[in-house]
């Protein structure tokens, strides 16, 4: 009997010490890893931390809540982009007559006609500029550009220039002041920026913009939006976790002199990190906070930072 | 049969012709020691300076990319036939190169002695910053304020500064005194900005043949525009001198269809100006 309460005392010592043996060589590995098991400064909404440079961030919105991996997004050719298809849009939409050409240095047709400029890639993405803009005459309002983009827009996708695959659509997001000019005493717009979100299912993907000028003409398209599809999923970080690394690399020039950051919305999108005119594999995902950044002169400004969402 | 020849003649011819060929020497010479590594016998050179390494100024972080930034406007345009003179980097990026002669800077080898110039770095709406201090009269150290700048008196052209809000429309009129003869515009941007490795290779892009060829003013829009690092959010901006044709300035042999072509030096008499922004 004493033997068998004996056996059951070590048994219960042998226990505790593998534990205790298992739990140091666990927390070692971590150490050394720098797994992170929890956030050291945690965020909530309404809350502010103060960052490793010492930079202020106040969250004034709610964290959205996101899943732990999301589509990896591939780009695709684009087959039916050929000369003919490219003379009949630019003559189509744009009223352009002169020849297109093949550029010899991106996968891309070309028409340059006049103080016009049309590029269709590959990719399915439209770049359309008209040089020297003069001071408008009769500039729509930023509503009426909007409802002239819309049709526009619409009559594109009519002919199947926008993304083919069914999961991508493009929504309204902004008008803003495309570009304004004049002396040091005062600007005027010259034309509006009409801004779309290129998204595939919920996720935006892409900025397309068309620029709204005098007498309601279009003086600019900028659709990003080129050929998608989906190839397996991809991990990403929680917008706490990737919010704390906005003052990491790609911001610090924007957040020279910054003292406070204030995140008023954040979304998580896909960033293309390449021109419209060239290839690009994959889309990235990343978190784009919405910011009002406080210098330490307390003047404010608005900025989009981007923070990879990347693991 | 003898033919006579007038020695004293031939003595006076010879004496003529060597004082030639020593006029023309002493031309050369001079020219030679003046403008000593410089290429001023054409429009085309190109300078650029960046700083990623600011030595843990406070407030001023570490940047990672202007090197490609300004490397990248420099690159594309020796590619395209054009003369790639200084690239200075990090603690080689000095403020004297910028700086007025009078104050101890030494633009006059610099600066002002190359046609384009492109800075990639901190920026603010009163100046650009260095990460080292190599300052001509020790005041305001470590940053180009638009005092210490006056540009275009030699060879100058355009500046581009690819650094936050140094063109902020609000304190404009500043840099306006920073413009002498020959200073076409500068290029900039009126908010802050984000660290890029494109842009400068854009610009040079659109400046020629790769995707323009643009006038500089309009190259700068399309270039900021097409940047995958600039949000909406980021404006750019270039403040100019005004011609007879205000948009009419494309960079050296890379007129195009709709403007008049390169313009000299003598076209730019005007001292009227313009200033535009746009969401990039």
């Amino acid at each position: 009997m004493g033997l068998c309460i004996y056996e059951v005392v070590l048994l219960k010592c042998k226990n505790i010490v593998i534990t205790a043996v298992f739990m140091i060589m666990f927390f070692s590995i971590a150490w050394f890893a720098k797994v992170k098991f929890w956030s050291t400064q945690p965020i909530s909404s309404d809350s502010t931390i103060r960052l490793p440079d010492g930079t202020e961030l106040k969250l004034a919105c709610d964290l959205p809540s996101t899943p732990s991996e999301i589509p990896n997004i591939k780009t695709t050719t684009r087959l039916d982009i050929t000369a003919e298809k490219v003379t009949y849009i630019a003559s189509e939409f744009f009223g352009l007559i002169s020849p297109v050409v093949r550029s010899e240095y991106f996968d891309a047709f070309r028409v340059r006609d006049g103080d016009c400029d049309l590029w269709i890639t590959d990719y399915g993405s439209i770049d359309y500029y008209v040089s020297g803009i003069d001071s408008p005459k009769s500039l729509p309002n930023n509503t009426e550009a909007k409802l002239i983009a819309e049709n526009f827009l619409a009559e594109v996708k009519k002919q199947g220039i926008t993304p083919r695959n069914p999961l991508v659509h493009i929504e309204f997001e902004d008008v803003i002041a495309g570009c304004e000019s004049g002396t040091a005493n005062s600007l005027t717009i010259q034309y509006w920026d009409v801004l779309f979100a290129v998204k595939f299912d919920c996720l935006k993907i892409a900025e397309a913009k068309i620029s709204i000028g005098d007498n309601g003409s279009i003086v600019g398209v900028q659709g990003l939006w080129r050929e998608v599809e989906q190839s397996g999923s991809v991990r990403i970080l929680s917008s706490s976790e990737a919010i704390q690394k906005v003052s990491s690399t790609e911001n610090v020039k924007q957040l020279t002199n910054v003292q406070k950051i204030q995140i008023n919305s954040i979304a998580l999108e896909y960033w293309d990190d390449r021109t419209a005119l060239e290839q690009q594999d994959r889309l990235m995902p990343v978190y784009m906070l919405e910011c009002v950044l406080t210098n330490y002169g307390g003047e404010t400004s608005t900025a989009f930072l981007r923070v990879s969402a990347s693991e | 049969m003898i033919i006579p020849i007038d020695i004293g003649w031939l003595k006076v011819k010879t004496r003529f012709l060597l004082l030639v060929i020593a006029f023309c020497l002493m031309f050369l010479l001079n020219v030679g020691f003046s403008y000593a590594g410089d290429d001023d016998t054409n429009t085309k050179e190109v300078g650029v300076e960046w700083v990623n390494n600011y030595h843990g100024q406070p407030g001023w972080g570490d940047l990672t990319m202007c090197d490609d930034d300004a490397g990248g406007f420099r690159s594309t345009l020796v590619a395209q036939g054009f003369t790639g003179s200084w690239n200075f980097g990090d603690d080689n990026a000095w403020e004297m190169d910028f700086e007025r002669q009078d104050l101890g800077g030494r633009d006059q080898t610099r600066a002002d002695d190359v046609d384009f110039v492109y800075f990639a770095g901190h920026g603010q709406s009163d100046s650009f910053r260095f990460g080292v201090n190599h300052d001509g009269n020790g005041v305001d150290t470590l940053q180009l304020r638009f005092s210490e700048a006056q540009w275009g008196d030699r060879d100058l052209e355009w500046v581009t500064l690819s650094a936050c809000s140094v063109l902020n429309f609000a304190t404009i009129t500043n840099w306006r005194p920073v413009f002498d003869t020959y200073l076409h515009g500068i290029c900039g941007f009126h908010t802050a900005m984000a660290d890029t490795d494109d842009l400068g290779r854009l610009f040079a892009e659109y400046l020629t043949n790769v995707r323009g060829p643009y006038q500089i003013r309009e190259a700068w829009t399309r270039a900021t525009q097409a940047d995958p690092h600039q949000a909406s959010s980021v404006y750019a901006a270039c403040y100019r001198r005004i011609n007879l044709n205000s948009y009419g300035d494309p960079i050296y042999d890379f007129g195009n269809d709709w403007a008049s072509g390169y313009m000299g030096n003598e076209h730019w008499s005007s001292w009227d100006f313009a200033y535009t922004r746009w969401s990039c």
